[in-house]
């Protein structure tokens, strides 16, 4: 598979705490890439640097053959990268639709509308909602609009950030199936952080161990549920 | 009402709708940034002064005051505030300075803005001068008498209060109609309720930050024109007003725009019948005693709706409305 992101010898931080160490990973296309890692291991600072949220010290993130590092998150989000963070990721106070027309909030109107249209297709829970504020779903639904809100912009690259927590194990069950869709149905590339490692390694098809800042292993996701050592160290599996 | 003049109501009108189009400001400029801008009185002076120049040097009456002075309260006031963002706030926020150092920021602002309107009054002076213009830079009295008059209830007033209304209602209306219909308004509201959501979903958030700051500039400039009409204008004025502008935006919930609107007007009102109902009441002149009044409001409203008037659930009370009216009684279980 051609590579859709790489990162070369990237340590970042916020201001002068350093939080990662000489990152430096490829993100095959249309895959599903897996970060794990124990609590405080940076990998939502991994993410978060991707999308140029965190100061990079050095390194370079190439994104289709072009350096992003240092560039705006709103600059990033037109190259067709979306990034779902772990909380906060619906507008409250906005209802539903409005969610959605601000997530094509640049796009010209009619596009925007069929944008909006196509999203809820994919999402066809959130029809029956369209003039709620989001405030009132559930946490699941949240989830399936955070989603639709990132389809709408039509990105190549989705970069997920623990989108199971809080959720009840049915429902996070469901929208890690929606996030397969998203590859086998829309080829999407995706990058997934995930507290719960196994779930999240059965669906993936490349692996990332992350631990306090640095990378301890790449490869194949079942090689490392089975791995006799790391498995057992930091994730918690036998 | 009762006891009190239409003149006296009209006066305390422009004064309350004033007040709400500063306490309005204020709170969108604190949503954006967090931070309690306590420049935002003075920056509203600044309107005066436009005022002052306008009507002195094109020799204005009347409506016409109105039809030049508003616009051009708005852009420069407005400009002046975006500025005060992007050349104080921003590169401190952007430094990492907290709450307090931002808060003192604008303090500091606050002294050097009137120092420069001092200084621009003394160069207006000598234009006067040179002009001879009948108008005073410092402890000019309300421009009353430069107004447009009509006839209402059988008496001649002012048009400043009606004129200031309804200028507050056109804003509303429009800033209703810019958050809610416009994108660039909900991309606003957005960037405002989660800037890192907004952000990450390709919103410039700082760009928006900045049209906030433009807009609440603009506004306080126009209730700087208001204020001119009405009350005595000098370099300091801003000072006397900035408690009864926080206290607006404190009692209508300091994190909503219309909440804001509504605490000025209360406040507003609250200033000038609150003295004068005292004195009626207790046989003395309370006329000194406004700002006990709006001061009293935030208090009474922090101790009852910590939230403000906006965090107000009404929803409880729609519910109940259809059933008072047909005179049941609610049935538990639907």
């Amino acid at each position: 598979m051609p590579t859709a992101l790489e990162l070369v010898d990237v340590n970042a931080g916020y201001g002068k705490l350093h939080i990662l160490y000489d990152i430096s990973l490829e993100i095959p296309e249309k895959e599903i890439t897996v970060i794990v890692g124990p609590n405080g291991s940076g990998k939502s600072t991994l993410l978060k640097t991707i999308f140029g949220l965190t100061t990079i010290y050095s390194g370079d993130v190439i994104y289709r053959g072009v350096n992003i590092a240092g560039k705006k998150p709103h600059d990033i989000a037109k190259l067709g990268i979306a990034y779902l963070p772990q909380v906060g990721n619906v507008f409250d106070n906005l209802t539903v639709e409005e969610n959605l027309r601000m997530a094509a909030h640049d796009f010209p109107k009619t596009a925007a509308r069929e944008a909006i249209e196509e999203a809820l297709e994919m999402f066809p829970v959130l029809k029956a909602f369209r003039k709620r504020k989001a405030k009132t779903l559930s946490g699941g639904e949240k989830q399936m609009l955070a989603m639709a809100m990132a389809m709408i912009r039509k990105p190549d690259l989705v970069i997920f950030d623990e989108p199971t927590a809080a959720l009840a194990p049915k429902i996070a069950v469901q929208v890690l199936k929606e996030i397969v869709r998203l590859r086998d149905e829309f080829n999407k590339t995706i990058i997934l952080v995930e507290q719960n490692a196994k779930r999240a390694l059965e669906i993936g098809d490349k692996a990332v161990l992350l631990v306090s800042g640095r990378i301890q292993f790449k490869g194949g996701p079942k090689e490392l549920l089975t791995h006799p050592e790391l498995s057992k160290l930091y994730l918690g599996l036998k | 009402m009762i006891g009190i003049s239409t003149i006296f109501f009209l006066e305390t009108l422009a004064y309350a709708s004033t007040l709400a189009l500063l306490s309005l400001g204020l709170s969108l400029t604190y949503t954006t940034t967090r931070v309690p801008n306590f420049a935002h009185a003075t920056i509203a002076s600044i309107g005066t002064y436009v005022l002052l120049t306008v009507v002195g040097l094109m020799r204005l009456r009347g409506l016409n005051i109105y039809l030049y002075s508003i616009p051009a309260a708005f852009i420069t006031v407005g400009i002046i505030t975006l500025l005060q963002y992007v050349l104080v706030l921003k590169p401190l926020a952007d430094r990492g300075n907290g709450l307090i150092g931002l808060m003192i920021s604008t303090l500091a602002l606050d002294i050097i803005l009137m120092g420069v309107i001092n200084i621009y009054a003394d160069f207006l002076l000598q234009t006067f001068k040179a002009k001879k213009v009948k108008l005073q830079v410092r402890d000019q009295p309300a421009l009353r008498s430069y107004d447009a008059r009509i006839e209402l209830f059988g008496q001649n007033v002012n048009v400043s209060g009606l004129v200031a209304f309804a200028t507050l209602i056109a804003v509303a209306i429009l800033l209703w109609l810019l958050l809610n219909k416009t994108k660039t308004g909900i991309a606003m509201r957005a960037a405002i309720e989660n800037p890192a959501l907004a952000e990450v979903l390709g919103v410039n958030v700082n760009r928006m930050y900045m049209l906030a700051w433009f807009l609440a500039g603009g506004l306080a400039g126009v209730g700087g024109v208001f204020m001119g009409m009405v009350q005595k204008i000098s370099p300091a004025m801003g000072a006397l007003l900035i408690v009864s502008v926080f206290a607006g935006s404190i009692a209508g919930g300091i994190t909503s725009v219309f909440g804001s609107m509504l605490g000025g007007l209360l406040v507003g009102f609250a200033e000038n019948f609150g003295p004068y109902y005292s004195s009626l009441l207790l046989n003395m002149d309370m006329t000194g005693y406004d700002k006990m009044f709006s001061l009293g409001i935030i208090v009474v409203v922090l101790l009852l709706v910590p939230g403000g008037l906006a965090s107000l659930d009404l929803s409880g009370l729609k519910k109940r409305l259809p059933l008072l009216r047909a005179g049941g009684v609610e049935v538990s279980g639907e």
